[in-house]
């Protein structure tokens, strides 16, 4: 009986893995902790001699609770921080969020070009398609999650140009 | 006649003749929306291709082009921009050819022409770039009516606020408008092809 629960628990376990393992090989995630959801997550191609880079995605928060994601990190640069991409006044600007990204129960927040995006500066290396590159979010309630965000060829799938302009 | 009625009659012809001069003034900037601007806006530079040559305004007379300001690390609009540009130039086929696309870097201090060089690879082989001595920009922006602000982000690190518009010029260098950000694809490419025929 006792060896019986324990197979039971290494398969559940294994089954576990399995799913994990597989679904962090796939493109853009979506990963998950607790009630927050991250998907079509993707960074795009740095351009020779640029050291700076910037990742695209989508934050879902489906639990009953507000959340606020308070830090991104990436060992791959220097520097790591959300931003907020604006046009004020025919100049474009960039500007911190210092006081965090709210992410209110049930809500999303969509980070894509032209608008808030992940912002790497001081890059370690190149950025090429097929890349991933490791970046930690954290959250208030959620906790800490790695995501390895793929990096995609420049325009594969950028709203700019698939949509035609683009928006704040 | 009193005064008040010479008042009164003065402002009315005062309204009268605004009113009829903007009569004849305005179909042709509403139907033309590439008419010349009065507003000069260019004249002289003088910078350094990335290809490392000196460029000044006569390089660039005989064709159209569309000029827009950025940096090399700058990792959102820069490269969003310079793909929207990539994107233009295919959806206007052969005449994409007579265009000028010109990336005008406003951070002397980082980027070199060997780093313009190697940034534009990723994009459209006509674009081309130029960089410059801080004050070889500063007399450009000046003539030119471009703004660019270096903002410190902590450290040593910086990010640099830049006008966001794409300038056009006609193929004698006027200026006849810019492309603006966030408008659409179709309008950004009547504007092209008006500028180019």
């Amino acid at each position: 009986m006792n060896v019986f629960r324990k197979t039971l628990w290494c398969v559940a376990l294994l089954g576990t893995w399995t799913t994990v393992a597989f679904a962090e090989v796939k493109n853009g995630g979506p990963w998950k902790i607790e009630g927050i959801l991250i998907e079509q997550a993707w960074a795009r191609v740095v351009p020779g001699g640029s050291h700076s880079g910037a990742v695209y995605l989508t934050i879902h928060n489906t639990s009953l609770t507000d959340d606020l994601l308070l830090a991104v990190d990436s060992v791959a640069a220097r520097e790591t921080a959300v931003h907020q991409s604006v046009v004020e006044d025919d100049i474009a600007k960039m500007k911190p969020m210092p006081f965090g990204v709210d992410v209110k129960s049930g809500a999303e927040v969509i980070m894509k070009p032209g608008s808030m995006h992940i912002m790497l500066t001081g890059l370690t290396g190149a950025l090429q398609p097929g890349d991933q590159l490791p970046v930690t979010m954290v959250f208030r309630e959620a906790g800490k999650l790695e995501l390895d965000v793929p990096v995609l060829p420049l325009g594969a799938i950028d709203p700019a140009v698939s949509h035609g302009g683009h928006t704040q | 006649m009193t005064l008040s009625r010479v008042r009164y009659f003065l402002w009315t012809l005062v309204a009268v003749v605004s009113a009829t001069t903007a009569l004849f003034m305005l179909p042709q900037y509403a139907i033309d929306g590439s008419q010349k601007s009065d507003v000069i806006i260019g004249g002289s530079f003088s910078m350094t291709s990335h290809l490392g040559q000196p460029v000044t305004e006569q390089d660039y007379i005989g064709q159209p082009m569309a000029m827009f300001f950025g940096f090399t690390n700058c990792p959102d609009i820069c490269p969003t921009t310079l793909l929207r540009m990539t994107d233009l130039m295919k959806k206007l086929g052969p005449d994409a050819d007579k265009l000028q696309v010109v990336l005008v870097s406003v951070d002397p201090e980082r980027d070199t022409p060997e780093i313009l060089k190697s940034y534009l690879e990723q994009f459209d082989p006509r674009f081309s770039a130029m960089t410059g001595t801080p004050e070889q920009l500063a007399a450009f922006a000046k003539g030119y009516r471009f703004v660019y602000k270096k903002v410190l982000l902590g450290g040593v690190n910086y990010t640099m606020d830049h006008s966001a518009g794409v300038y056009l010029y006609d193929a004698e260098g006027a200026f006849v408008g810019t492309l603006d950000p966030h408008e659409k694809d179709d309008v950004a490419l009547g504007k092209l092809n008006k500028l180019m025929n």
